[in-house]
């Protein structure tokens, strides 16, 4: 269904393209721009200098308008209609979850481009009294586009999760803006300002040439400002910018389209697939952009990292991605009971328990998989990495992943207004009473660290130096069990609550039926 | 039309508190082509719940609804080309004009373009907002919105209407003209499933019935045959005499199949009698040839609203 047929999109222009309101908007920003255009040009000498500031204004006020505004107008937007009651009627016509999100992912903000739409007029004399080259003017506008659609279909899905009556959305939004109008380098030089901001940036100053050179450590660098270093190769920052804004609407669109006419009881951010997918997705854009880079202390000058802080780096990154894996696979009450009636003839059994365990350990293999094969083919790193010590953390503090999930997993499924919330402040103060415990008794100093200190504190194993290792083997592993069967018992508290979800009355047919044509 | 297979939902019962609230209780429901059902039952029985379910908005614990064959919950958009829904709030987006909305929900229920702009028009005249088509929603009286509401529930033609308490809030006439409507749908053809606390509605349009208690149907079935199966056989009898002084309330408590005796007045007596006809007619000759001065025999029916009411319990759950 083409856009201007979408009748969610039809809806919102209708609401919010009024004659009236069209006019005093296009009067206002007409009557702001004059004037800011004035005493701008009061301000510079040269008319050339002139003309950019005039287009980055322009640009600038399309970024905020459309940006921010729009944005917030996606967050309001789904969450206005749960205020209203008017969702539901949305939820029960013919209009696929795609045709209702496209709708309201251009329609919500619609006056905003319209906005936009007026203040074109600024910056395209701006760009062509400075002498902007056009397609530098278009792949700005390109960017900033981009840039906002990809915010506002992530305001959109804050707004379809939040709960009804909550009011947090706007204001969460309006903080997490300012960030993204120009996230920073992600590392060093692998990935220029990735917010829409380079928008504006690359209209006022753009170039089309990529450099890159090897620095005295060997490794890919540039000093350019729209070069990326892709896997090392460089690529122009525009492509990279937006194949990534491309790839992340890609990830938002699918978890909007999974949940738009949903259940809000049954809400599910992705598939377990996907999650595994988003969870390789996000390890293959860090390793993507990551350039394993030391600096000599005192020198300055860049060698190759060690692999060991390469491993641990990994490791760290994955044990959070993990976390949010398995977040988004825990399963609510309500999804627990109709699992258990799923399964009612069957009843509960191991798997059930031990959910979402499964996809963690398939997910961690992806990783693996990955991270593994990337090293392998890139640049050898220095030092060496013994294997024993590698695998015991990485399975360790696999398990401990395992661990805290199967004890959010059945936090979640107890009687409470705020299970999760309540599941995660709890451990947080477990981990916090730990760290402090240990610390007076010298159990996180590297000498007295021992295997009791992993027990409450499992993250502890990543200090684990290899002469320990060796000299202590079969101590050290002798945590790994005891993780095992702390991971049992909270496996076991999960099946007693799945357990208890059983159908407890009998289900019998209906009495009291008199006529087969009705009740059968 | 509609076939609900054991459709189950369970709720936490709300404040933390232990046990589980069963607002749909393995549901076994078949409504028939061209029915208007109606579902009655005290506030908390589970009857929105099921509606919502079966139109898709929420998702079954267990069980399964099917609308012309398809499968509610695995086939959203097909089914919900089948249904119209109107629920008992009323919301509307005020901020659209009277036409727009119509239009709008016209667009989403994916009508032919070409018919839209004429079902449209003809949909403002029959809910009567003619008068109404280029104004603003938000100037609408309360009558006015529940009627655009119906507009939009009917504006692709549902061969099944889901209305959850449609009449609540409205004044007596646009309670005629809501029945009115109905009727004329149910006449085109349309099946509806209706879920009302009005009792003499239920009576008046529909054919056919369902009692709910706490997520069950207790009774269900054609109008006739659940207001007869609940009398047991018996039929009501009000009996007159042409003046006081025979014991009548006596003399029919020795009387076999006679029960629920109740003195109207000095003069008149209603009972239930478990017997045909004939046994009617023998019972009347015996207290005539027993001296009573009885001048009015009369068979009284039991309306739906006091049926439900010696059926009901009226608990909440």
């Amino acid at each position: 269904m083409p856009l201007w047929e979408n009748p969610e999109f039809i809806r919102n222009c209708r609401a919010q393209l009024r004659p009236r309101r069209m006019l005093t908007g296009l009067l206002v920003v007409a009557a702001l721009s004059l004037v800011v255009g004035y005493s701008m040009h009061a301000g510079y000498e040269n008319s050339g200098e002139w003309a950019k500031a005039l287009m980055i204004m322009g640009l600038s006020a399309q970024l905020v308008v459309l940006g921010l505004a729009g944005g917030m107008a996606c967050a309001l937007s789904i969450y206005r209609e749960k205020e209203n009651n008017t969702f539901d009627f949305q939820r029960v016509t013919r209009l696929t979850p795609l045709e209702l999100t496209v709708g309201k992912l251009f329609g919500a903000p619609v006056f905003c481009y319209f906005l936009t739409a007026c203040l074109m007029p600024v910056a395209l004399a701006g760009a062509v009294l400075a002498r902007i080259p056009v397609t530098h003017f278009v792949t700005g506008l390109v960017i900033l586009l981009l840039g906002s659609i990809v915010f506002h279909a992530l305001a959109l899905l804050m707004s379809l999760l939040s709960p009804r009556g909550g009011t947090g959305v706007p204001g969460a939004l309006l903080l997490l803006f300012l960030p993204l109008l120009a996230i920073p380098a992600m590392n060093q030089s692998a990935l220029k300002t990735a917010g829409p901001w380079a928008g504006v940036l690359f209209a006022a100053e753009g170039s089309w040439q990529t450099r890159s050179a090897i620095d005295w450590g060997g490794l890919p660098y540039t000093n350019s400002e729209w070069t990326d270093l892709v896997y090392g190769w460089p690529v122009h920052h525009v492509p990279v910018l937006l194949i990534l804004y491309l790839s992340v609407l890609g990830w938002l669109l699918l978890a909007l389209v999974r949940n738009m006419k949903r259940d809000p009881g049954n809400l599910e951010l992705y598939s377990p697939e996907q999650s595994v997918g988003l969870v390789c997705y996000l390890n293959l854009l860090v390793l993507a952009f990551y350039i394993p880079r030391d600096w000599v202390p005192g020198q300055g000058a860049p060698i190759v990292a060690q692999r060991s802080t390469v491993f641990l780096l990994f490791l760290g990154l994955n044990v959070v991605l993990l976390y949010f894996l398995g977040a988004t696979l825990l399963r609510s009450r309500e999804q627990s009971r109709r699992r258990v009636y799923e399964l009612r003839a069957l009843g509960p059994g191991w798997r059930e328990a031990v959910w979402p365990a499964g996809y963690i350990l398939v997910g961690a293999a992806c990783v693996t998989l990955l991270v593994c094969t990337r090293f392998a083919m890139s640049t050898p790193l220095r030092g060496t990495l013994d294997v024993g010590i590698a695998a015991f953390q990485m399975v360790f503090l696999l398990v401990a992943v395992l661990r805290d999930l199967l004890y959010f997993q059945w936090m979640k499924l107890r009687r409470s207004r705020y299970p999760f919330a309540m599941a995660v402040v709890f451990l947080g103060v477990f981990y916090a009473c730990s760290i402090i415990l240990l610390s007076t008794l010298g159990w996180l100093d590297e000498k007295k660290f021992n295997f009791l200190t992993l027990l409450p504190f499992p993250w502890a194993a990543i200090g684990l130096d290899e002469s320990r290792w060796i000299s202590e083997r079969p101590v050290w592993l002798l945590a790994l069990p005891v993780q095992l069967v702390l991971c049992a018992v909270f496996a076991w508290l999960h099946y007693r609550k799945l357990v208890e979800m059983l159908p407890a009355h009998s289900n019998e047919q209906s009495p009291a039926a008199v006529s087969p044509a009705t009740q059968t | 039309m509609i076939h609900l297979e054991r459709l189950t939902k369970e709720y936490d019962m709300p404040g933390g508190k232990a046990g589980t609230l069963v607002a749909a209780d393995a549901l076994d429901l078949r409504v028939p082509k061209g029915e208007i059902f109606g579902l009655v039952g005290p506030n908390g029985a589970g009857k929105t719940t099921t509606l919502r379910m079966m139109c898709g908005l929420l998702r079954p614990t267990a069980g399964r609804v099917t609308v012309h064959d398809v499968d509610v919950e695995r086939h959203p958009e097909e089914a919900q080309g089948y249904l119209g829904y109107l629920s008992d709030f009323f919301s509307v987006y005020e901020d659209l004009k009277v036409w727009e909305y119509v239009d709008y929900f016209a667009r989403a229920y994916k009508m032919p373009a070409a018919q839209i702009p004429g079902r449209v028009n003809e949909l403002i005249h029959q809910v009567g907002l003619e008068g109404k088509r280029d104004s603003f929603i938000a100037g609408l009286s309360r009558g006015m919105k529940q009627r655009l509401g119906i507009a939009r529930a009917i504006v692709h033609n549902p061969p099944v209407l889901l209305l959850d308490e449609p009449a609540s809030g409205l004044d007596p006439k646009a309670r005629h003209e809501l029945k009115q409507l109905l009727r004329e749908l149910n006449r085109a053809g349309a099946t509806i499933f209706v879920t009302t606390h009005i009792l003499s509605d239920v009576e008046e349009i529909c054919t056919s019935v369902g009692i709910m208690e706490k997520g069950r149907l207790v009774r269900c079935g054609p109008l006739d045959a659940v207001m007869q199966e609940a009398r047991h056989g018996g039929r009501r009898i009000h009996l007159r005499l042409a003046a006081p002084g025979f014991a009548l309330a006596e003399w029919l408590s020795t009387r076999p199949g006679v029960s629920g005796i109740h003195s109207v007045s000095a003069t008149a007596v209603e009972f239930t009698f478990a017997g045909d006809d004939k046994g009617q007619a023998e019972l009347v000759r015996e207290l005539v040839a027993a001296g009573a001065p009885l001048c009015g025999v009369q068979e009284t029916g039991e309306t739906f609203e006091q049926l439900y009411a010696r059926l009901s319990s009226g608990e909440t759950m």
